[in-house]
């Protein structure tokens, strides 16, 4: 696959807008700053924080994790489908990448009204309050994407891009994969870090 | 870097069965402090694989990749050595 490719008549060295890439790694920034004062908080009350994580469902957030991880295989395979000029076969794999970040968001409410069904909120502990607030934060992100991913197979649907053109849904691509990997790192911090 | 450069669906498969086996090992194992620092490390080389193949960095030029690869070295090493020493 071509690393340099043609937008316009600037030479284009990274897939998507550039600026997508500042976001991304401001972004993933700010999550590290969130992991460091977890585990900072977590040192100072390790008992409670096993015992709070031990109320988690672990079966749950794995299942999460491999719904968003093919999402994001689905939707790089659109991405190279477009390349391709496939757009039918493109707009298949976004429905099919929307569908999961659609699944991914009924069951982490599921888990929320879990917690909140037997009097668990952030207000609850210290614990608590970071798996709420680091979990609701990419629980929003999750739904930006979905509307992105969903608005651009309609596009494609619609036939307003024509064949080939890409750049836009390589803009949403690269947004999608980093709210997948921010679960990677969420999941065990959150789920598995005893 | 051609690791970077795998099809997507050995990735693909390589991030599930990785997911799993890193959960799998947090419940079986009798020493909870490496098995996370285990999972941690499976976690940042999930993340160097999405940020390679699915976000398509492995084919940037290397001037443009280093900030990242900068990023994930040093979030992973917050993470396990903060694991392990705080």
């Amino acid at each position: 696959m071509s690393t340099v490719m043609q937008a316009g008549k600037r030479e284009r060295l990274l897939p998507g807008l550039n600026g997508i890439w500042v976001f991304v790694i401001l972004d993933l920034t700010f999550f590290a700053v969130f992991f460091l004062s977890y585990l900072l908080e977590r040192a100072s009350r390790v008992e409670l924080f096993n015992t709070s994580q031990e109320s988690l469902n672990v079966p749950l957030g794995l299942i999460n994790m491999i719904v968003l991880l093919t999402s994001s295989w689905f939707v790089a395979m659109a991405v190279a489908a477009v390349r391709e000029a496939q757009t039918r076969r493109a707009v298949r794999l976004l429905y099919a990448g929307a569908g999961l970040g659609a699944v991914f968001v009924l069951i982490k409410l599921f888990e929320y009204f879990e917690k909140l069904q037997v009097g668990i909120s952030p207000l609850t502990n210290e614990f608590f309050m970071f798996y709420f607030s680091l979990t609701f934060f990419h629980f929003l992100h999750v739904l930006v994407g979905l509307l992105v991913l969903t608005r651009l197979a309609r596009r494609y649907q619609a036939g307003l891009y024509r064949p080939g053109q890409v750049y836009g849904l390589e803009t949403a691509a690269v947004y999608w994969h980093m709210v997948d990997l921010l679960w990677i790192m969420l999941f065990p911090l959150l789920y598995m870090a005893r | 870097m051609a690791f970077f450069r795998l099809p997507y669906s050995s990735v693909w498969l390589f991030l599930v069965v990785s997911s799993v086996v890193g959960a799998w090992i947090t419940q079986v194992t009798f020493h909870p402090t490496w098995a996370t620092s285990l999972v941690l490390l499976i976690a940042s080389l999930k993340v160097a694989l999405v940020m390679g193949c699915f976000m398509e960095l492995g084919s940037a030029p290397g001037r443009w990749q280093w900030p990242f690869v900068f990023w994930l070295i040093a979030v992973t090493a917050l993470l396990v050595v903060g694991f392990i020493v705080i």
